[in-house]
């Protein structure tokens, strides 16, 4: 709740009181009444705004909706304006956000007849375009008496409201198993044999076997004791690497063009959300991200809140220089998902430091690829770009080489190819699933 | 005009183009009725004035909008040697119209749009303070006719009174608010 800062005259006013006056001053001194009826109209303004002067400043009260929401999701702006004398006529109200909010009424300007209107119709709803977090600034208010004579507007030093809009998961899905993890509960099926619920094989019985495990049936056959073996379960332990050291393209908003970090951080958004609703744990790590910190692995909907929240606050490095160097406790047995465009040496040096400490890693190319084909405009651009353009094929053949699955952001299955590679490579033995 | 708003609108809000074009109209109007009642307009004191309106329909919350009503009357006394001619009211509505439009425009800003209700109470606010020049000229009217008005009795009243007045008018206008 605020108030306003005092009724104060207006130009309008100023103009009614100066123009009569001076103009019958005129008049009388000229002995030219005719000036007398040509000011008449506005004396009779001046008098009335004078009249209907109001003595009291108005409260006025301002509401957001929600603070919290997806991107490309709308709530509502209020402004609300008591005047307990009855005398405020017109009240317009701006309501002020950042570039990457739509506003309806365009601009967010509205204006009504507080008498005749009240003030339900002073809202304004606002929808973020690009997940981050946006300031809505405090609504100037600015109320009216009759004839415009005197105006109040709301203090300007409100609290400044912080509108965080959580990305838009990118439709994602993976049906390929889980790599090796060291765990020893969870959802998923472990390419080792122990004691899950789905079967494996009828195997010799070995010391330590459950009786309950016994296959009777084989066991006659054979005429030694045979058991039911099952595959383990466990849970998955998945790091997404979110590079924010560097964003190649133009950001238009959830129904315009993409980043590179846009790509990314729906993409994080969209694996961590398919990931925890297995039940499994995600960790996020934002380079380069100015104020978002990492988040622990962790299962459950609040934290794919958290992780969320977190992907919303990442912004792109403007200083920091991409040193390649890798984040401590990473977790073993980890799937590590780096979310890059990976033009800089720095991002191919960390994929490979990851790798060399034996992490399963996957990275996830997210340069836009409208920005890959087109050329910027200008001689020279033109060519620094397609140099840079080179350098990033030949480390990205260079990380392939290595062993690390670069793979573009399709959506829908895009790491189910690479998942089931690395799942047969982390089992004990050749199986198909 | 209420101009906070670091981006200007891309369109206007329904009944703000309207109105800026009824400041102008205010202008020209005055201007006519000043040409039809006397033959001692000069034209380019006439251009001027519709450029100047031109820029109140741009600015209305400015001062630019006093500078019109001064120049219009200045205007009126040095075209127009007959006191009592009905064309005083025309140009009294000309005024009306053009102040009323120049307030109306400054109360919200341009992508705003205005509601019924408003529309409504503006127009008959004006047809009021319109209306209240005809008896002033039937007033005006009957004193020429009566030739009082070199009285210097009268002159001295109409001073005094015009200068409590504006005393009145300056107090009330400044006056404190109280808070609730």
């Amino acid at each position: 709740m605020k108030h306003a800062t005092g009724w104060r005259p207006t130009p309008a006013h100023l103009r009614a009181v100066l123009g009569s006056v001076l103009l019958c001053a005129v008049g009388v001194l000229a002995r030219r009444p005719d000036l007398l009826v040509i000011v008449s109209p506005l004396a009779a303004t001046a008098v009335w705004a004078i009249i209907v002067r109001p003595t009291c400043v108005p409260t006025v009260t301002e509401q957001v909706g929600h603070l919290t929401l997806r991107e490309g999701e709308a709530t509502t702006c209020r402004a609300h304006v008591e005047d307990p004398e009855g005398r405020v006529e017109d009240v317009a109200v701006v309501f002020e956000c950042s570039e990457m909010i739509d506003q309806q009424p365009e601009h967010g300007q509205v204006v009504v007849s507080l008498p005749d209107d009240g003030s339900e119709p002073l809202q304004a709803v606002i929808r973020p375009r690009r997940w981050g977090t946006h300031r809505v600034r405090p609504a100037l208010v600015v109320a009216s008496s009759g004839w415009n004579g005197f105006r109040c507007e709301s203090q300007k030093w409100s609290v400044i409201r912080e509108l965080v809009a959580l990305p838009h998961p990118a439709p994602f899905d993976a049906t390929a198993p889980a790599v090796h993890t060291p765990g020893l509960i969870g959802g998923n099926r472990s390419p080792h044999h122990g004691g899950g619920t789905e079967f494996a094989t009828v195997r010799p019985f070995q010391p330590g076997d459950r009786l309950r495990r016994i296959h009777w049936v084989e066991s006659l056959r054979s005429g030694t004791l045979h058991v039911t073996s099952t595959w383990a379960d466990h849970d998955r332990n998945v790091v997404l690497l979110v590079d924010a050291f560097e964003e190649v393209g133009i950001s238009g908003g959830v129904d315009g063009d993409t980043s590179s970090l846009d790509i990314a951080v729906r993409a994080a958004a969209a694996i961590a959300e398919h990931y925890i609703t297995s039940g499994d744990r995600v960790a996020v790590v934002p380079l380069g991200a100015g104020m978002a910190r990492r988040l622990p692995p962790a299962s459950g909907r609040g934290h794919l809140r958290r992780i969320l929240e977190v992907l919303a606050r990442i912004e792109p490095a403007d200083s920091l220089v991409d040193t390649g160097r890798i984040p401590h406790g990473l977790g073993r047995g980890a799937l590590i998902i780096v979310l890059s465009p990976l033009l800089s040496a720095g991002s191919q040096q960390r994929l490979a430091a990851i790798a060399d400490h034996g992490y399963n890693v996957v990275a996830i190319d997210c340069l836009p690829a409208l920005i890959g084909q087109q050329q910027p405009p200008g001689a020279h651009a033109a060519i620094a770009w397609r140099i840079t353009r080179l350098e990033r094929e030949a480390r990205l053949r260079r990380v392939s080489a290595a062993g690390i699955a670069v793979v573009p952001w399709h959506g829908p299955g895009s790491l189910d190819p690479v998942l089931r590679g690395l799942h047969r490579r982390t089992s004990p033995s050749v199986r198909q699933p | 005009m209420i101009t906070a708003h670091s981006r200007a609108p891309r369109r206007a809000g329904r009944m703000q183009v309207p109105l800026r074009v009824v400041i102008v109209m205010g202008v020209v109007l005055a201007i006519g009725c000043t040409r039809a009642a006397g033959d001692g307009s000069i034209a380019a004191i006439d251009v001027g004035l519709v450029g100047l309106g031109l820029i109140c329909a741009i600015l209305p919350d400015t001062h630019v909008g006093l500078v019109i009503v001064g120049s219009i009357g200045i205007n009126w006394v040095a075209a127009v040697d007959n006191p009592a001619t009905p064309w005083a009211i025309g140009v009294a509505v000309a005024i009306a119209m053009f102040h009323a439009a120049t307030a109306a425009a400054s109360v919200a800003p341009l992508g705003a749009s205005w509601t019924a209700a408003m529309a409504r109470r503006w127009s008959r606010r004006f047809a009021v303070v319109a209306a209240v020049s005809v008896p002033v000229w039937g007033a005006t009217a009957v004193l020429d006719r009566a030739d009082v008005g070199r009285s210097p009795a009268l002159v001295t009243a109409a001073l005094l009174s015009l200068a409590a007045s504006a005393l009145w008018i300056r107090h009330e206008t400044v006056k404190p608010d109280h808070r609730v």
